[in-house]
């Protein structure tokens, strides 16, 4: 329990250092628990989420960093490794490869690395995978930039 | 942004000791308030620390409440000069209590050996001296020290804690380097160096 905390106490004043470095991401510790975070991480340029926010979720375990936090999009967004419904993410390192060196920031910077690299072999959305496997990068990048300016882009008047 | 260090630890005198604490709990509630742009308790290790383990969230937050109330206490006891300060005055939040306690519990323990005896010395001597000036706000902190260990200081990547010179350093077979007790918690869930990945166990 300690552990977790004084290592979250670490990475929350971190984040305040590297608010103004990593302008496409920023990290904030919920309030009144340690254990929850959010986050908010621009879409990457040139890629069908270019110009969108999108809105993470963190709860971190105790066991952390022994164990990933587990992370979620609450944004919508048209994805092959993103769970259209729940926002689960299928990444190696939040499973199976995760390694206690990672932090909630560099997460972030995994997950946008993930938005612009989609791995369609593994799809948790598989309508999004299936278009990117038949070949079909069109269709895909036109859905996925449609989701995107519903959900991840502010409403105009 | 600067490096500061707060140095105030293990004063001779308990006359010292609360003035140490006054000057930390001013820097902690200006950096709580936002009004501090530097970085401030460096901190070290956290071995010292009261260890929380078995107990509840209540629990500790209310074990942090109450030493929260006692620095303060110790603080408003000790300065006139400073309006007095309260724990709902500062209207905190409770992961800023949670942070501030660390801090200031933090600064309470050894410090000094990261110091020359001269070093340390010369930090106190500050200290006293600011404590004399009445227009003595945090704003002005005038101890610093600027750590002489920053080139050399390493950063354990599983609790992110500095890895002070040779002291509980394990070292894996890749020649990556955690402190023992945080390596060996790690190496019970998988047998994989956390930077490098490589395998660690020769079997």
């Amino acid at each position: 329990m300690q552990a977790s905390r004084a290592r979250l106490f670490k990475e929350y004043k971190d984040v305040q250092r590297e608010k103004v470095a990593d302008p496409d991401i920023q990290l904030v510790c919920d309030d009144a628990n340690i254990f929850k975070w959010t986050a908010l991480i621009k879409g990457p340029s040139e890629t069908p989420y270019e110009g969108g926010v999108f809105q993470l979720a963190f709860a971190v375990p105790e066991q952390y960093p022994l164990q990933p936090p587990n992370v979620r999009f609450l944004t919508k967004i048209f994805h092959p490794n993103v769970h259209f419904k729940s926002g689960e993410i299928c990444l190696d390192i939040l499973k199976n490869a995760w390694s206690p060196a990672w932090t909630l920031q560099s997460v972030c910077r995994a997950i946008i690395a993930l938005m612009a690299h989609p791995e369609p072999d593994s799809p948790l959305n598989c309508d999004s995978g299936n278009l990117l496997r038949s070949g079909d990068v069109r269709g895909f990048h036109s859905m996925a930039r449609m989701y995107t300016r519903l959900a991840a882009m502010p409403k105009k008047g | 942004m600067q490096k500061v260090f707060a140095i105030s630890i293990n004063c001779v005198s308990k006359m010292e000791q609360m003035q140490s604490i006054e000057i930390n709990i001013n820097i902690g509630v200006e950096l709580l308030r936002g009004n501090l742009n530097i970085e401030v308790f460096e901190t070290v290790g956290l071995e010292n620390h009261i260890d929380y383990e078995d107990e509840g969230q209540s629990l500790h937050e209310e074990h942090q409440r109450s030493r929260l109330n006692e620095l303060l206490d110790m603080r408003n006891s000790e300065n006139s000069s400073l309006a007095p300060l309260n724990i709902e005055e500062l209207n905190l939040k409770s992961r800023e209590v949670d942070l501030l306690v660390h801090e200031l519990t933090y600064l309470h323990y050894n410090f000094k050996d990261q110091y020359s005896n001269e070093e340390y010395n010369a930090a106190q001597e500050k200290i006293i001296s600011a404590k004399v000036n009445p227009d003595f706000r945090v704003k002005t902190i005038p101890y610093v020290l600027s750590p002489s260990t920053d080139e050399e200081s390493e950063t354990c990547a599983i609790c992110l804690d500095e890895i002070k010179n040779g002291k509980n350093i394990g070292s894996l077979q890749c020649g990556h380097e955690y402190h023992i007790n945080c390596i060996k918690r790690w190496l019970r869930v998988k047998d994989l160096c956390p930077k490098c990945k490589r395998q660690c166990l020769p079997f």
